[in-house]
């Protein structure tokens, strides 16, 4: 089985040529018809993902491009001495030039905005496309097209059109698959993974972006020309939004950075409403009921048919169908054969420190919690934990020891940010391991993050106004309301450090929490604010009795507020020793967060 | 080699390096430590060329390297590490090792699309110096793998193996050992030896101090922007203000 | 001449209340959840068609009106509720296409129940000039659209500065992770810009289906303009909403009065194209931080 999928991802792209072979000698002229259109449209779409899928830049500007050739080919081919070859030539060399030109926009907007000039550009083309045909009655409804003349023979429609293409087609095809699969394809990826950190590893980004242009428009602008030449006439009216944003649906829903991928999309966007259209017919003829009613509204349908492509691919299959179907091969293949990426679990030793030993039950008890982030970084290795209710702990431990994982597997996790969890965090018994930060917010837990603590757009009255309890927030924080009313109308981003941590702490009792997380009370604080803050956490437990866990890089802090103290290394937890400062406890602590003074 | 004379950089008034000066000499290896938020990174993409510094100056080989976009400064010799691996995710991993070999490869796109033979010669020589890589640092059996594949602390080895096939005499290391097992943190030291045996200049960023004084000779300890010391290892972990900031030790005594 | 003056003076006017009142629709949608909606003509004309078969029941037109916005209000959640929720953390480019993809489903939805072709609404007003400026008569129309922009925004703008619903909208935009932390149902926040947004634009599609005519693919193409005045003023500010559609109205009036109606859409594009190569992030936009 597995053999067989390995064969198939390998040779699926057969499927095309078979497909095409089959198509030239069935004979259909209808059929053939459409098997050109959509080798026409799918070296469009080849181009848009060169530069979108491969290059990383997004761009709506295949029906600018392709109308500009299909003019070009139509305003050239009246010329006697250009011919069908000649003009494909200028067309794309035309199709390069605009490349460079587009290049230009593109080294300085980013994103989302270079996409908005393109389609500026797109409205743009095709108003200079309706202006020429208004120069002359004959071009109304639509400047015709010489008859494609190669090398003394007449390409007539059906088989000699189709070879040609196809044979252009894989012409393209082999091209960009030899660029793909060397240094350029590398540089390209490269820059579409994350630009900015390419140019420090050595891409010359700006160079391989502007090949990718000129190339991706060339290719594009020459699928204008055909089309021109194809069809006979060239009518700006062919080139809507629709049409130029239907590449960009071909390209999503088979797949950017596959040819087959985007050869299958080209064919599914394009055939798909004629199939449609065609099924109607043949199953309602004379029909009423809602088969006649299918068949009278089929054209308004099609035209929505790829609306609903998109939003089905986007929803259930966001990589495109082939990339998709490749990668469930591929975690067949590959991963089968992969060596073990799980290291030897660490010591069990480390596992039994933090017990509670106390009859009553705990309010937080989280049991050999294993906790990995989507790029494989083992942040919590196995951690044992009991909280009893109206304790104040803390954790410590130096950056990058677990501590913040620990507190958001405690608050829980998103799915798109892809976490594995597995043990168990239970709050009052219930197991609440997996749910979302909402729902265990909604549970009276509440996490004061390290970043991003304060609402910063908001003033300081905004948000304790409109977020919990005002009254639960003056009852909490006697002492620091004075401080905050000063403050009152100027947004918490101007506030410092020390009065974010207050605001913060505020807000979140506010809530009347169960059990308050604070990450990093005093990360970046100086120490009269964290003075500031240390009393503050002190007054709130002492008032409200809210249970509290903090986790601090700083000892001394932790030490002079909790009630117990625990150590985080590697991702899990052991004793530091009471706060009175017994011998061992203080060995601990220099052993463990302070490995510079061994 | 590189010198960083009184640089600074603000956020939006946010201060996140101070006017800090530095020296770096040519084959050795220096060590920058300091908790999280103390400028350790923004300091490394100063002088990568992510940030330009607000004022002050940084150096390569008497050359200012202010103004110059990332990769030109690349291109000068100095190369670079990740924190986190997850932006170049989808890359096979020997593709991702000739990433940095730029130079090394024509920039024709139109001979790579006709299959050039010199061009197809070169691939081939260069895809099999950076299997040799991998054989020496023990990974060659991910090659063909996706470094989303990988486990994490290997794909920091694979990092580092990136810049061991580039050409880069001067190497930023952006927190090699952050996220890591400690199973995993000796094959990591051994590459940062292999670097060094090779006569490359070596910066490491990192907030496992043990790891970064094993190899540094000289370090520099940098909290909320401000350059707090500079030594050898031994005198900045001594020093009493890096003590009590960095490591809040002092009521131990 | 005075006459000139008076076009261009009115045509800027009641074109860009429209735009704005589109625009601070867009905008509202942007801050809360991250989604650049080109659906946005699609549900000016399904507020259209409402609102013609609201008249149709007999109800006069400022029910009419209400019940048609609220109606596209719903609707508007209800897309989020059914698609756009299931594609939060999607990357910005995706989520364009996914709402080409949502504006297609809803355009051929209303050509199936309301038929292709393309309706006037039936006359809220008399077509009479109230009163003339600088030569250029005004009918009660215009007034109407200009009163509906200014009601909708100070509305819009008062429902997000001073309740408390609107509040924890703005903290949303802000930080949705922190919201979700702080017990703010981000779900239900995110439905209502939707709604929101929705509503207003569907207002400034019946006052557009009133001026001209009702289909479908002409409220698509000024929606799309819309887009561009909203891009122009920058894409986070509401303020630069209002600015970038009176600055593009007025480029068009002048335009059209210069060179002849055709180029309208195309001035527009070409105004875009300008303003995104000097300042790319508009006029009051922010400009994106880039980190590493």
């Amino acid at each position: 089985m597995r053999q067989f999928l390995a064969l198939a991802s390998r040779f699926g792209w057969i499927v095309v040529p078979v497909a095409f072979v089959w198509v030239l000698a069935s004979g259909d002229r209808y059929w053939q018809f459409v098997a050109g259109l959509v080798i026409i449209y799918a070296l469009s779409a080849l181009g848009l993902d060169w530069l979108m899928g491969r290059a990383g830049i997004v761009s709506l500007g295949n029906g600018a491009l392709m109308a500009a050739g299909a003019f070009s080919a139509a305003y050239l081919s009246q010329f006697e001495w250009a011919s069908f070859p000649v003009t494909l030539l200028l067309v794309t060399a035309l199709g390069g030039v605009l490349g460079l030109l587009m290049s230009i926009p593109a080294a300085r907007l980013r994103g989302i905005y270079f996409a908005l000039v393109t389609l500026a550009l797109h409205f743009i083309v095709v108003f200079v496309g309706h202006q020429y045909q208004q120069t002359s009655t004959a071009f109304l409804g639509g400047v015709p097209v010489a008859d494609p003349v190669l090398f003394g023979y007449e390409l007539e429609l059906g088989v000699p059109w189709l070879l040609f293409l196809g044979v252009l087609l894989g012409v393209v095809w082999l091209l960009l698959h030899s660029m793909y699969a060397a240094h350029p394809g590398r540089m390209w990826l490269a820059i579409h993974e994350n630009e900015l950190a390419a140019r420090t590893i050595g891409v010359v980004a700006p160079r391989w972006k502007l090949s990718a242009f000129v190339g991706s428009s060339a290719l594009i602008t020459l699928s204008g020309g055909l089309l021109g030449f194809y069809t006979g006439r060239v009518s700006a009216d062919t080139f809507t939004l629709i049409f130029a944003i239907g590449f960009v649906v071909m390209v999503i829903v088979g797949g950017q950075r596959s040819v087959t991928g985007v050869l299958l999309g080209a064919t599914a966007v394009t055939v798909a409403p004629l199939l449609f259209g065609q099924l109607t017919r043949d199953l309602s003829s004379g029909q009423a009921g809602f088969l006649g009613w299918l068949r009278d509204n089929v054209f308004v349908l099609n035209s929505g048919l790829f609306g609903v492509f998109v939003l089905v691919v986007l929803l259930y299959l966001p990589r495109g169908v082939v990339p998709s179907l490749a990668e469930w091969v591929r975690a067949r293949v590959i991963h089968g054969a992969a060596p073990s990426a799980t290291p030897a679990p660490l010591s069990a030793a480390s596992t039994e420190a933090a017990e509670v030993e106390s009859g009553e039950p705990p309010l937080l008890e989280i049991r050999d919690l294993r906790l990995t982030y989507r790029n494989g970084a083992r942040a919590l290795d196995g951690v044992d934990l009991g909280l009893r209710r109206g304790e104040l702990l803390a954790v410590v431990g130096r950056n990058g020891a677990g501590k913040s994982s620990l507190m958001r597997a405690v608050t829980g996790f998103y799915r798109s940010e892809g976490v594995t969890l597995r043990g168990r965090v239970a709050v009052d018994g219930v197991d609440i391991a997996g749910r979302s930060p909402a729902r265990s917010a909604r549970l009276g837990i509440t996490l004061v993050p390290e970043r991003d603590k304060v609402f910063g757009g908001l003033t300081v009255g905004e948000q304790l106004r409109n977020v919990g309890d005002i009254d639960a927030a003056k009852d909490a924080m006697p002492n620091e309301w004075e401080l905050l009313e000063s403050r009152w109308n100027s947004p918490a981003g101007l506030l410092s450090g020390g009065e974010r941590q207050i605001l913060a702490m505020t807000m979140a009792a506010s809530l009347r929490p169960r059990l308050l997380l604070v990450d990093e009370m005093s990360l970046g604080l100086s120490p009269i604010a964290i003075d500031r803050v240390t009393r503050a956490l002190r007054d709130l437990h002492e008032r409200t009795g809210v249970t509290i866990l903090i986790v601090e890089q700083n000892v001394d802090v932790a030490r002079g507020l909790a009630d117990r103290v625990l150590l985080m290394e590697a991702g899990t937890l052991r004793p530091l020793g009471e706060p009175d400062g017994s011998p061992a406890g203080a060995a601990a602590a220099r052993e463990g967060s302070i490995d510079a003074s061994r | 080699m590189l010198h960083v004379d009184d640089v600074s950089l603000d956020f939006g008034g946010i201060k996140a390096i101070d006017s800090v000066s530095l020296e770096v000499q040519e084959g050795r290896c220096f060590g920058l430590i300091g908790p999280n938020g103390a400028g350790k990174t923004a300091m490394l993409n100063c002088v990568s060329g992510v940030y330009r510094p607000t004022s002050g100056a940084i150096r390569f080989r008497g050359e200012s390297l202010l103004g110059l976009a990332p990769d030109q400064i690349s291109a000068r010799g100095v190369g670079r590490t990740f924190q986190s691996m997850e932006q170049f995710e989808d890359f096979l991993v020997l593709d991702y090792l000739l990433v940095s070999r730029s130079a090394q490869f024509s920039t024709s796109t139109l001979l790579a699309a006709l299959r050039w033979p010199s061009l197809r010669r070169r691939e081939r020589d260069e895809r099999a110096r950076a299997g040799e890589t991998l054989e020496k640092l023990g990974i060659a059996q991910y090659a063909r793998h996706r470094l989303s594949e990988v486990p994490y602390g290997t794909q920091k080895l694979i990092d580092i193996a990136r810049v061991l096939c580039s050409a880069a005499p001067f190497v930023l290391l952006d927190e090699p050992t952050s996220g890591t097992t400690s199973g995993e943190r000796p094959s990591i030291s051994e590459a940062l030896d292999l670097l060094l045996a090779d006569g490359r200049t070596v910066v490491v960023v990192d907030h496992d101090v043990d790891f970064v004084t094993r190899h540094a000779e000289r370090v520099a300890a940098l909290d909320r922007g401000v350059l707090l010391a500079t030594g050898t290892s031994r005198e900045v972990l001594a020093d009493p203000v890096v003590r009590r900031i960095y490591l809040g030790l002092v009521n131990d005594g | 001449m005075t006459r000139d003056l008076g076009t261009l003076l009115v045509g800027t006017i009641v074109d860009g209340s429209l735009y704005a009142t589109i625009g601070v629709g867009f905008v509202i949608l942007f801050r809360s959840t991250g989604v650049i909606n080109f659906a946005q003509g699609a549900f000016m004309a399904l507020g259209g068609y409402l609102y013609l078969a609201a008249t149709q029941t007999g109800l006069p037109w400022l029910f009419a009106l209400l019940a048609a916005v609220a109606a596209a209000g719903a609707i508007g959640a209800g897309v989020y509720v059914l698609f756009f929720r299931r594609l939060v953390g999607a990357e910005l480019f995706p989520l364009v296409i996914a709402t080409l993809g949502l504006s297609t489903v809803l355009t051929v939805g209303m050509m199936l129940i309301w038929g292709p072709q393309i309706r006037t609404l039936p006359a809220a007003f008399e077509m009479r000039a109230l009163f003339t400026v600088g030569g250029m008569p005004v009918t009660a129309l215009d007034v109407f659209v200009v009163v509906l922009a200014v009601v909708a925004i100070a509305g819009v703008a008062g429902l997000v500065q001073g309740t408390r619903l609107g509040t924890r909208m703005r903290a949303v935009a802000d930080s949705s992770l922190l919201s979700g932390l702080m017990r703010i149902d981000v779900n239900k926040v995110s439905a209502l810009a939707w709604g929101l947004s929705c509503a207003l634009t569907a207002a400034a599609g019946v006052a557009f289906a009133l001026r001209s005519t009702l289909d479908p693919i002409t409220s698509q193409g000024f929606g799309l303009v819309a887009f561009a005045a909203v891009l122009i003023g920058g894409l986070d500010s509401l303020r630069g909403a209002v600015v970038g559609s009176l600055i593009l109205a007025f480029v068009q009036t002048s335009a059209v009065l210069v060179l002849g109606g055709s180029w309208a859409e195309v001035t527009a594009y070409v105004a875009l194209l300008l303003i995104l190569f000097t300042r790319p992030q508009g006029v009051f936009g922010s400009p994106s931080v880039v980190r590493l």
